[in-house]
């Protein structure tokens, strides 16, 4: 029953991480995720426990919880930005992957989920260990540990879909998607309230996932957008392109990528990554870009 | 006591290089390391196998087991051509290990006395002109041949075995407390270790950087912050489960 459990709680993350491994920056940005995420819970812990009167109140701590790991969220977004800024810097050799918003954004999500299962349900499972099962007065129909792990499923993906929400959000500076990410978010954590209620979790459970399906619908039509920073289906451009190597290419790519009609997205980023003063519309591979800044660099 | 243990040890390894008695250095390394590699399995050996018994051993092939385990592992650490082979580094990772432990069995107090003056040293060490571990550095990056032994290859860095033994010792003692709290740890360490590197990168004229006190500071407030908060909120917002 453990092993059940434990895959069905860790499954998605770790199958998704471990078949994407391969690629360096995979790892390195799920575990840098999840870090924040720990950053977060941490910080979120100590303004919960700071607020002695409120402690005992469940909602209050819910919204703080939602607040500080939003705010974590752009904290680790910014941070992300500088790192791509500086990528082609740190590490010059020909055939590296291209940080691509989507893949990077999944698998940062994917950290994000994968720390909230460990902490929140991490230690359940520890203690589901041994012959015994624990049932919950108010919900006599699953187990506390079946319950906790199909709703730590819930939140992984919650995690992922929120984090390709933020990240086109945060690209854009528009409020209206980061709010709609965290009122995701918020409303996530909320429903888990519903798990007070007598016979709640049946309720909770498959409106939680229908709340995950929602933010999978947005998330599919903000990736679907001709104006999303980096969509997958470039891939096989960009493969052809790095496996060349080159400067010529690249430069052309760049050029290309430039006479092609496309929205300038944000113009002052646009000429902060290329910093030979030409202002190139950032169309949907900012990866391409940077080549031709750092090949620039690296003469 | 420990700390100046160790400052002893420095010290002479800067004697012996500045005498450039090379051989009597190395001898001398690897004795320690072949002892360091042992003698856990011998000590702790005989308590493991007579409480858990997992399966019946006795005493003169576990003996012949441990001696050889020691050679190989000398072998692997000492010949330069095995520099970034597998089993360089997990002879590497063995040796921390084995003096990991001793530091788990300390009281408390001292383990953390020792770590917090051991940031402050590597710190000055290495940053200071007259720092012991900077010459140390820069003698090795002049001279061809280095001490064997001693340092982690990574592909862009090279990780002192101290530094992985200070972080062994903080996730270690990290998990008498909770299991939540040494995964943090573990965490708070390896993004440590991700801005040391970063640092590493960005600060060219410096040579050595001290990658002790990021992961130690890292490490210690989630230590420090995870039992005292987080755990806490976690019981609250787990409650719903079992009440």
């Amino acid at each position: 029953m453990q092993a059940g459990h434990l895959i069905v709680a860790f499954g998605p993350a770790s199958a998704y991480l471990l078949l994407l491994s391969h690629q360096p920056h995979v790892i390195i940005l799920a575990l840098s995720s999840a870090f924040f995420f720990l950053m977060g819970q941490v910080c979120a812990s100590i303004v919960w426990i700071s607020v002695v009167p409120l402690r005992s109140d469940t909602p209050f701590h819910l919204v703080v919880r939602v607040l500080v790991l939003e705010l974590t969220r752009y904290i680790y977004y910014r941070l992300y930005e500088a790192a791509e800024r500086n990528f082609t810097v740190l590490t010059p050799s020909v055939h590296i992957y291209p940080l691509q918003d989507l893949s990077s954004s999944i698998v940062s999500g994917l950290g994000f989920g994968l720390m909230h299962t460990v902490t929140l349900y991490g230690i359940l499972l520890g203690h589901s260990i041994g012959d015994a099962t624990l049932f919950s007065p108010r919900c006599q129909q699953m187990s506390a540990f079946t319950v906790a792990a199909w709703l730590s499923v819930a939140f992984n993906a919650l995690h992922v879909l929120l984090m390709i929400l933020a990240f086109d959000g945060y690209r854009r500076g528009s409020r209206l998607r980061i709010g709609v990410a965290g009122l995701l978010h918020l409303t996530a954590e909320l429903l888990t309230l519903l798990n007070m209620a007598h016979d709640g979790c049946v309720v909770m459970i498959p409106v939680e996932f229908a709340l995950v399906g929602l933010a999978g619908l947005l998330a599919r039509i903000v990736t679907r957008e001709s104006s999303y920073r980096s969509a997958l289906r470039d891939r096989e451009g960009l493969m052809k392109l790095f496996g060349a190597g080159g400067r010529r290419r690249s430069n052309a790519a760049a050029a290309a990528a430039a006479a092609g009609e496309s929205k300038n997205i944000d113009g002052r980023r646009s000429l902060h990554l290329i910093g030979d003063g030409r202002a190139l519309p950032l169309r949907q591979n900012s990866s391409v870009v940077m080549r031709a800044a750092s090949d620039d660099k690296f003469r | 006591l420990v700390v100046a243990g160790i400052l002893a040890t420095t010290l002479f390894f800067v004697v012996f290089f500045t005498l450039k008695a090379k051989k009597a250095a190395t001898v001398f390394l690897l004795g320690l390391l072949g002892f360091l590699l042992a003698a856990p399995w011998g000590y702790f050996g005989y308590q493991l196998f007579s409480y858990y018994r997992p399966f019946p051993v006795d005493a003169l092939s576990y003996a012949l087991f441990v001696v050889n385990f020691m050679i190989c592992g000398l072998c692997s650490l000492s010949f330069p051509a095995l520099r970034t082979s597998i089993f360089n580094k997990a002879y590497l990772i063995i040796l921390c290990v084995s003096l990991v432990w001793p530091f788990t069995e300390f009281p408390e107090l001292t383990v953390w006395w020792t770590l917090g003056l051991l940031t402050i040293y590597d710190l000055l060490a290495v940053l200071l002109p007259c720092g012991p571990l900077r010459f140390i550095m820069e003698r090795e990056m002049q001279s061809a041949a280095s001490l064997p032994g001693l340092m982690y290859t990574g592909q862009y860095f090279r990780l002192g075995l101290g530094d992985l033994v200070f972080y062994g010792v903080l996730v270690g003692r990290s998990m008498f407390l909770d299991p939540n709290t040494t995964i943090s740890c573990c965490l708070g360490v390896s993004m440590g270790l991700l801005v040391t590197i970063i640092i590493t990168r960005s600060a060219r004229h410096l040579r050595a950087v001290p990658a002790l006190p990021v992961s130690v500071v890292f490490g210690f407030i989630f230590y420090v912050f995870t039992p005292l908060t987080v755990n806490p909120s976690l019981e609250r917002l787990l409650e719903p489960y079992y009440m």
